[in-house]
C-alpha cells in the first residue's frame, strides 16, 4: 500500500466527513479489507460508512485514536471457549470505562458500529461493559436497567423459580 | 468507485434504532455475545427478564453446562420436582441424583433419554431392574457415575444374562457409547459384575474406582481363583473384586484409556503391573493410597510421559528424589497435588520450578517445606503459567508470600490458610497489590491480619487522629478491669492458685483490650466519618475486582472497617467470616449492599451478629444458598423469621448452638421449600410430628 493512503476519509450516515490516519482506523477489519480491495488506486475517494452516525463515528474514532498503539491482541474465539471461566469482565481499562460511561442508547449504537466496522477489541469491551451492568442484579433490577418488559405469565415465572431449585452449574 | 462491499453488515437482522429501550429488541446475536460473559447465577437472573432473553439461554453453553441436580427428594413422575422438569421446554445434558429415592420414573427417564449425556447417581437406592429400565432409554450417554449405589450390586446378579436381564441388546447399544465410568465406593462390586458392565463399553477413556474395596494381595486372588489363574478362560469371581482381574479389564481398554482413579484404595506395588499394559495415561489419581512406596510410584511415573494431572495427596510415596525424577519423566504435568506428603523437604520442592506447564499446585500440609522450598522453587522466577497455588499450613515467612506475589502474577487462586507467621499485613498488601487476577483468596486463621492488610488503611495514623479529636476519655477505656502490668503488682496478687490464674489470664486480656481499643479507634473514626481517602495509603482488596471467594475465617482482628471499605465485589459468591468476632451490623450491612452475588456466607461464632444483621443480610442477598450462623448466640426466632421471609433459594443452613432459635424450628423451616441441609444440635423432643416430616424431606 502506498503512502498516500495514510489518510483515510470516512463519511458518516449524516454525510459528515472525517479524515483519519490509517494507523487509527486499521483496527476496523471492514475498512482495512475495503482499502485492500481498492488497492493502490490514486483516486482515493471517500469511504461511506452509511450505518454509523457522525456522533457515534466520532466516538469510535476517539476510541481508535486512544488505542492505536495497543499491541494487537489476537482474540482467539476458540481459545476463549475453552476457558469459558476466564471470560473476565473486570479488566476494562479506566479510559474505556469512562469512555463507555454513556447512556444506553449510545452504548448500543457503539456496539452496532463496532460490529459493523468489525473492531473486535471495541466489541469485546462493549460486551463486557453490558455484562457488568447485569452482574449481581436481580431479575427485576435487570429489567429496570434495560427497560425490559416482563412478558411471562405468573405460571411461567413459577416454573422458572422451581427450575432454579434443581439446576446447577459445576 | 463503488464501496458497496463496505455496506454489508455482519448480522443481517441488526436493527438500527436509537431509542433508549433498544436492548428490548436488540439483536439476538448481541444478547448471545453478552451472555457469554456471564456466569450461572447472572444468566439465570437475566434469562428471567423476558421471553427473548430467556430464549437466548438455550443458545449459550448455559444448557450444555447446566446440570439437573435432584438432591434429597423422592423422585416420581407425578410429583414435583420431576413433574416440573417434564413440563420444562429446555433440554438438559447432565443429570445428578444424590440421596434420592426413586418412585415411578418412566416418564422422567424417557425425558432424559432424549438429551442426557451424563448421569451420576450418588447414594441412590435402586435395584438392577430399575437400572436396566433407566439405561435402556438413555441412548446418548457418554458418562456414567454410580457412586455408593450399594443395593445395585448387592444381589450379584447385575447384568447376568441368565436370570435377570431380558433386553440386553438395547442396553448394550446404549452402554457402548460410554467413555467415562465412575464406580466410587461400591463395596459390593465384584470381578464378575465389573466384567459384565465394562464388556458393553468398548472404548472407555476414564475409569474411576476410588474407594472401592479392591483386593490387591495375590493370596486373596488365589483363594478365589484356585488352580491355574494364568488361564485366560477363567470365570470372573462373583464374590470378590481383585486387582488382578481389574488389570484384565484395563488391558482390554488400554487403547482408549486416558484417566485412572484408584484413590483411597490399598493399591501398592500392584501399580507396577499397569506399566506392562502400555497405557498412555493423561490423568492419574492416587490420593490417600498409603500403601504406595517411593520406588513403585517412581517406576510407574517413568512409563507415563504424557501425564498432565497427578494426585498423590496424603500418600507416603513422594520423596525429594521422586520429585526430582518426576520433573524429568513427566514434563507435561499441569496439575499436581502432593498435599500432606510429609517426606517432601525443600530439597525436593525446589525441583517443582522445572515443571513449566504447571497450572495448579497443592503442597499444603507438607510440613517439611519452608520458605526456601518455595522461594527457590515454584516462586523463584516470574511464572505466567501457574494459576492455582495452595501452601496452606506451611511454615512460611512474610518474604516468601511476597515472592509468591511478585513472581506468580497470573495466580487465580491462592490458599494461605494457617500461614500464621508469614501472612502479615505487609505480605497480604503485596498479594493484593500484585495478584490482580485472583478469583479465590483463602486466609483462614491468618490471625495477625488487621484491617490494614485488606484496605491499606494506616491504623496508627487513625489512632493518632482519634486521640486528637476526642480528648476526653471514652467510657470504653474503663470498661475492662485494670490490668496489672508491673511485677510488683502481680506479686501482690500472688499467693493463691486463683491469683495465678488471674495473672495468666490478664496477659491474654491485655491483647483483647488492645484489640478492643484499636477497634474502638477505627469505629469511632468510622462513625464520625473520620476515615478519609488519604488514610488509605496501601492497596485495597477491592482492586481484586474479579474476586469470587474470600476466606477470612478466624482472622479475628478484621473489623467492620474491612467490610465497609474493602469488600466491594460484584462477583463475590463465597464469603467466610466465621470467628471474626469484631464484625457487626455496620460491616455486614455494607457487605450486603456492595456484594450482591453472595451465595454462601459463613458468620459462625461471630458473637456480635444480631437478628437485625441477619434481617439486613437476608433481605439484600437474594442469591443466598448457604448460610452458616452456628454459635451466634444472640440470634433469636426473629432471625428465623427473616430467613423464612427472605431466603428464596436457601439450601443449607447451619445453626449449631443457636438455642434461642430452636422453638418450633422444624415446623417453621418446613416452609423453606428449597432447604436440603440443616445442620443443628440434636433435638431432644423428637415426639414432634413435624420434625419427622421435615426429617423426611431433608434426609428422606
Amino acid at each position: 500500500m502506498s503512502q498516500n493512503m495514510s489518510i483515510v476519509r470516512l463519511e458518516s450516515s449524516d454525510k459528515v466527513l472525517f479524515e483519519v490516519h490509517y494507523d487509527v482506523i486499521k483496527c476496523s477489519e471492514t475498512i482495512r479489507k475495503a482499502l485492500q480491495d481498492l488497492g493502490d488506486e490514486d483516486d482515493f475517494g471517500v469511504l461511506p460508512v452509511p450505518k454509523v452516525s457522525s456522533q457515534i463515528l466520532e466516538m469510535v474514532l476517539n476510541w481508535a485514536t486512544y488505542h492505536k498503539n495497543d499491541i494487537p491482541k489476537v482474540i482467539d474465539e476458540d481459545a476463549e471457549e475453552d476457558e469459558s471461566m476466564e471470560k473476565r469482565t473486570d479488566d476494562i481499562c479506566a479510559w474505556d470505562t469512562n469512555f463507555l460511561n454513556v447512556d444506553q442508547g449510545i452504548l448500543y449504537e457503539i456496539i452496532l458500529a463496532a460490529n459493523y466496522l468489525n473492531i473486535q477489541n471495541l466489541l469485546h469491551t462493549t460486551y463486557r461493559t453490558v455484562a457488568n451492568m447485569i452482574k449481581g442484579k436481580t431479575t427485576e433490577q435487570i429489567r429496570q436497567t434495560f427497560s425490559l418488559v416482563n412478558d411471562f405469565t405468573p405460571e411461567e415465572e413459577e416454573e422458572m423459580r422451581r427450575e432454579a431449585d434443581w439446576c446447577k452449574w459445576d | 468507485m463503488s464501496c458497496s462491499e463496505l455496506c454489508s453488515p455482519r448480522y443481517d437482522e441488526l436493527p438500527l434504532e436509537t431509542s433508549a429501550d433498544c436492548f428490548v429488541c436488540s439483536a439476538f446475536q448481541i444478547v448471545l455475545k453478552i451472555f457469554s460473559y456471564l456466569g450461572y447465577s447472572d444468566l439465570q437472573a437475566a434469562g428471567g427478564t423476558c421471553h427473548r432473553w430467556h430464549a437466548a439461554l438455550d443458545q449459550t453453553e448455559f444448557n450444555m453446562r447446566t446440570r439437573v441436580c435432584f438432591s434429597k427428594v423422592v423422585l416420581s413422575d407425578q410429583l414435583s420436582p420431576v413433574a416440573d422438569l417434564l413440563r420444562c421446554e429446555r433440554r438438559f445434558r447432565h443429570f445428578l441424583f444424590e440421596d434420592v429415592t426413586l418412585g415411578q420414573v418412566k416418564e422422567l427417564m424417557r425425558f432424559m433419554g432424549r438429551t442426557a449425556h451424563s448421569l451420576a447417581l450418588d447414594n441412590v437406592d435402586l435395584n438392577d431392574k430399575q437400572f436396566y429400565g433407566m439405561l435402556g432409554v438413555l441412548p446418548h450417554l457418554h458418562s456414567l457415575s454410580l457412586k455408593r449405589c450399594l443395593p445395585l450390586f448387592m444381589s450379584g446378579s447385575f447384568l447376568d444374562t441368565h436370570n435377570s436381564c431380558p433386553d440386553l441388546n438395547d442396553l448394550a447399544s446404549n452402554l457402548a457409547g460410554i467413555r467415562e465410568l465412575t464406580l466410587c465406593e461400591n463395596q459390593y462390586l465384584t470381578d464378575a459384575i465389573l466384567m459384565r458392565l465394562t464388556s458393553f463399553m468398548p472404548s472407555l477413556e476414564v475409569i474411576n474406582m476410588s474407594g472401592c474395596h479392591i483386593a490387591f494381595h495375590n493370596a486373596i486372588h488365589r483363594r478365589f481363583y484356585p488352580g491355574n489363574s494364568s488361564s485366560d478362560h477363567v470365570l470372573p469371581s462373583e464374590s470378590v473384586l481383585t486387582f488382578k482381574f481389574i488389570l484384565t479389564i484395563l488391558n482390554l481398554q488400554r487403547r482408549t484409556l486416558r484417566e485412572l482413579d484408584f484413590s483411597h484404595t490399598l493399591i501398592g506395588q500392584a501399580l507396577l503391573a499397569l506399566s506392562d499394559l502400555n497405557l498412555q495415561l493423561q490423568r492419574l489419581y492416587l490420593a490417600g493410597c498409603r500403601q504406595l512406596n517411593c520406588t513403585t510410584i517412581r517406576n510407574f511415573l517413568g512409563t507415563q510421559p504424557s501425564l498432565t494431572a497427578l494426585d498423590l495427596s496424603a500418600t507416603m510415596c513422594v520423596s525429594d528424589e521422586n520429585l526430582a525424577a518426576l520433573v524429568q519423566t513427566n514434563p507435561q504435568l499441569e496439575h499436581l497435588k502432593v498435599n500432606g506428603c510429609l517426606s517432601i523437604t525443600n530439597a525436593g520442592a525446589v525441583h517443582l520450578a522445572k515443571l513449566k506447564r504447571l497450572k495448579s499446585l497443592d503442597i499444603s500440609n507438607c510440613d517439611s517445606i519452608t520458605s526456601s522450598g518455595i522461594t527457590e522453587g515454584v516462586a523463584s522466577e516470574e511464572n505466567k503459567v501457574l494459576q492455582e497455588l495452595n501452601v496452606s499450613y506451611l511454615q512460611i515467612c512474610q518474604e516468601c508470600i511476597k515472592a509468591i506475589a511478585s513472581n506468580l502474577r497470573c495466580l487465580r487462586s491462592l490458599h494461605l490458610n494457617h500461614c500464621v507467621n508469614g501472612a502479615t499485613d505487609e505480605a497480604i498488601q503485596s498479594v493484593i497489590g500484585q495478584l490482580r487476577w485472583l478469583r479465590e483468596l483463602s486466609l483462614e486463621h491468618c490471625s495477625m491480619l488487621t484491617d490494614a492488610a485488606l484496605t491499606g488503611i494506616n491504623i496508627s495514623k487513625l489512632e493518632l487522629s482519634r486521640k486528637q479529636s476526642c480528648s476526653q476519655v471514652s467510657s470504653m477505656d474503663n470498661f475492662y478491669p485494670p490490668y496489672s502490668s508491673t511485677l510488683a503488682e502481680r506479686d501482690s496478687l500472688a499467693g493463691s492458685l486463683q491469683s495465678i490464674k488471674i495473672s495468666l489470664r490478664s496477659k491474654a486480656e491485655d491483647e483483647i483490650v488492645r484489640d478492643a481499643r484499636r477497634k474502638q479507634a477505627m469505629l469511632a473514626a468510622y462513625e464520625m466519618n473520620l476515615i478519609r481517602e488519604d488514610d488509605f495509603e496501601g492497596h485495597n482488596i477491592q482492586q481484586l475486582r474479579g474476586l469470587r471467594s474470600l476466606n477470612l475465617r478466624g482472622c479475628n482482628r478484621i473489623s467492620d472497617v474491612s467490610l465497609k471499605y474493602g469488600l466491594k465485589h460484584v462477583e463475590l459468591k463465597r464469603l467466610l467470616l466465621s470467628n471474626c468476632q469484631q464484625i457487626s451490623l455496620l460491616g455486614m450491612e455494607a457487605v450486603a449492599s456492595s456484594c450482591p452475588s453472595i451465595e454462601e456466607l459463613d458468620l459462625s461464632d461471630c458473637y456480635n451478629i444480631m437478628d437485625k444483621t441477619i434481617q439486613v443480610v437476608t433481605a439484600k442477598l437474594p442469591r443466598l444458598r448457604a448460610l452458616h450462623i452456628s454459635g451466634c448466640s444472640q440470634l433469636t426466632e426473629h432471625t428465623l423469621d427473616a430467613i423464612i421471609t427472605n431466603c428464596t433459594c436457601l439450601q443449607t443452613l447451619s445453626i449449631y448452638r443457636c438455642r434461642s432459635m430452636y422453638t418450633d424450628l422444624e415446623e417453621r423451616l418446613s416452609s423453606v421449600r428449597t432447604l436440603r441441609n440443616l445442620n443443628m444440635d440434636n433435638l431432644t423432643n423428637i415426639d414432634n410430628a413435624e420434625f419427622f416430616r421435615l426429617k423426611k424431606r431433608l434426609d428422606y
